[in-house]
This record gives structure tokens, C-alpha cells and sequence, in this order.
């Protein structure tokens, strides 16, 4: 559990980064106008919290492939309940536009995904730095 | 740096002396080959008993309370408690990579990120072992990143 808690503390910030620009991006495109409430932030922070639990979706144990893809779908859905459902109930756009409808649901695919391919990104680098190093103690020993 | 080599009578015992002016990582690395050849894992594979070079060992995983070592292509069951194995090969290949796995970096391919943030080593016999993100840090130390 505690390895989930630093996986989750981890993925945090990237989270909150994304729904941040989500929330930039929607407003200046629906509300041009309006005035953005302090509520709103902690709002932010709470949904990024709540979909930073998806995390628990995948086991510690190692997972096929096939597992895998299946918890990454049902992960996606489950970002996908969070965020529609909390617009809903704190009332972030107008449920009957189809336009704002779809928009959100883009937007939950560009964050998911951006999260997603920068995470993988940083671990690649981290990945080949720690096989260049392997290398190399590899030819000590 | 010199090797000297004695030739040593039967009845006398054998010895590495080693002369420094400080233990270095290298030299650390060596007393530890040294230490790996010299011990010896008891294991059971069934009915049968049999020793193990420390060496030939990929991996070990704990399952179940129960500790196996995978080899090439062999899989043995210890009596050994996993936290006993990492104190005994601290500062060896070995590392300890997740709660229930230490692995023998002498015998990794490479290292590949998972999904959800976990990376995987590619061992030299093909299979894929899970490294746990907080093990990661560590994983770098002992790499001297």
C-alpha cells in the first residue's frame, strides 16, 4: 500500500497540471467573461485527487498484457465518471450543450493521454540512463 | 596494480590477501565475487536437495511465504527468507527490486518502463521482472547515478 501512496504522490502533480490546463483552456473558450471562484481551485485539486485514485485499478502483482490494456481501459472510464460526474455536481457547464459535452469529453482523452505519454517519457529517459549504467557495471564485474 | 599469485602446499590454507590504500568500488566488487563463488545455496527442487551457485541465479521471488530461485531455466524452492538472502548478498549483483523480488543485476539485459509506472528488467533468459517505483532510487544509488 505504501508503494501505491508514493505512486500516487508521484502522479499527483501531472494530474493537477493537466486538469489545470483543461480548466484554462474551457473557461477562456465558454466563460470568456465570467469571474472564476476560489472554489474552483480547490475543486481542481479534488478532482485531481480523486482521479489520481484510479492508480488502485492496477495490481502490484505483474499483469499480462491483455490485463493490462483492460485496466487501462476501465482506468480511462473511471477518469471519465470522476470528471463528468463532479461537473455535474458542481455545476461547471451547461449539461444540455452538446458541444460543451463533447468538449469535455475531448478534453478527458487529451489529459489522459498527455499524462500518460509524459510519465512513459520520463521513465524512458530514467530507463536509459539506468541501461547505460547497467552497461558499464556490467563490464566491472 | 601488481597480482601476485603463491603456489601453496596441500596441508596449508588458501587465502587472498588484498593490499590497498583504500577500499574502492572495485575492489569492494571483487571481495564480493569472491564471496559469491565461495557460498553455496541449499535448495529443493521435490524430494531433492541439491547446491546452488549464487551466481547461476537470476532472481529470487517470494510466493506465498514460500522463497524460489529461477535460473536460466530451472526454478528451485529455499528455505530461506527473503530478507535472510538480501543480508546475506548485500553488496553483491543482488538487489532487492520489489517486496517480494531481489534480482541478479549480473544477469539483466535491460531495463524497459511498464505501465501505470512501474519499470520492468528484461533478464538474459528472456523473462520480464517487475521493479516497484520506490526501489527505483536505490536502483540508481547502487548504479552510482
Amino acid at each position: 500500500m505504501l508503494s501505491k501512496i508514493k505512486e500516487m504522490f508521484h502522479t499527483f502533480p501531472y494530474i493537477v497540471t493537466g486538469v489545470l490546463w483543461a480548466c484554462a483552456i474551457f473557461i477562456s473558450i465558454f466563460n470568456r467573461d465570467g469571474l472564476i471562484p476560489v472554489s474552483l481551485l480547490w475543486q481542481i485539486l479534488a478532482v485531481s485527487f480523486l482521479c489520481v485514485l484510479g492508480i488502485l485499478i492496477y495490481p502490484q502483482r505483474k499483469m499480462t498484457k491483455r490485463e493490462s490494456v483492460i485496466r487501462r481501459l476501465l482506468h480511462y472510464l473511471y477518469i471519465n465518471v470522476i470528471v463528468f460526474g463532479s461537473a455535474r455536481v458542481f455545476h461547471w457547464f451547461d449539461e444540455e450543450s452538446l458541444i460543451m459535452n463533447l468538449f469535455l469529453f475531448l478534453t478527458i482523452v487529451a489529459v489522459f493521454f498527455t499524462v500518460s505519454y509524459t510519465m512513459l517519457r520520463n521513465d524512458r529517459k530514467i530507463s536509459a540512463l539506468l541501461n547505460e549504467r547497467l552497461q558499464q557495471y556490467q563490464n566491472k564485474i | 596494480m601488481k597480482i601476485i599469485i603463491e603456489d601453496i602446499g596441500p596441508e596449508e590454507e588458501e587465502a587472498v590477501i588484498i593490499r590497498c590504500r583504500e577500499m574502492d568500488e572495485s575492489i569492494l566488487q571483487f571481495v564480493n565475487a569472491l564471496k559469491l563463488k565461495k557460498e553455496k545455496l541449499t535448495v529443493r527442487q521435490g524430494e531433492r536437495i541439491l547446491q546452488i551457485e549464487p551466481g547461476d541465479v537470476y532472481y529470487f521471488e517470494a510466493v506465498d511465504n514460500k522463497v524460489f530461485l529461477y535460473l536460466e531455466k530451472n526454478v528451485y524452492e529455499t528455505r530461506m527468507k527473503l530478507y535472510e538472502l538480501e543480508r546475506r548478498f548485500s553488496g553483491t549483483d543482488f538487489f532487492r527490486v520489489s517486496k517480494s523480488v531481489i534480482l541478479n543485476l549480473a544477469k539483466v539485459k535491460n531495463f524497459t518502463p511498464g505501465f501505470n509506472g512501474k519499470f520492468e528488467a528484461l533478464m538474459k533468459n528472456g523473462e520480464r521482472v517487475g521493479i516497484s517505483r520506490q526501489y527505483v532510487p536505490l536502483l540508481k544509488n547502487k548504479l552510482g547515478i
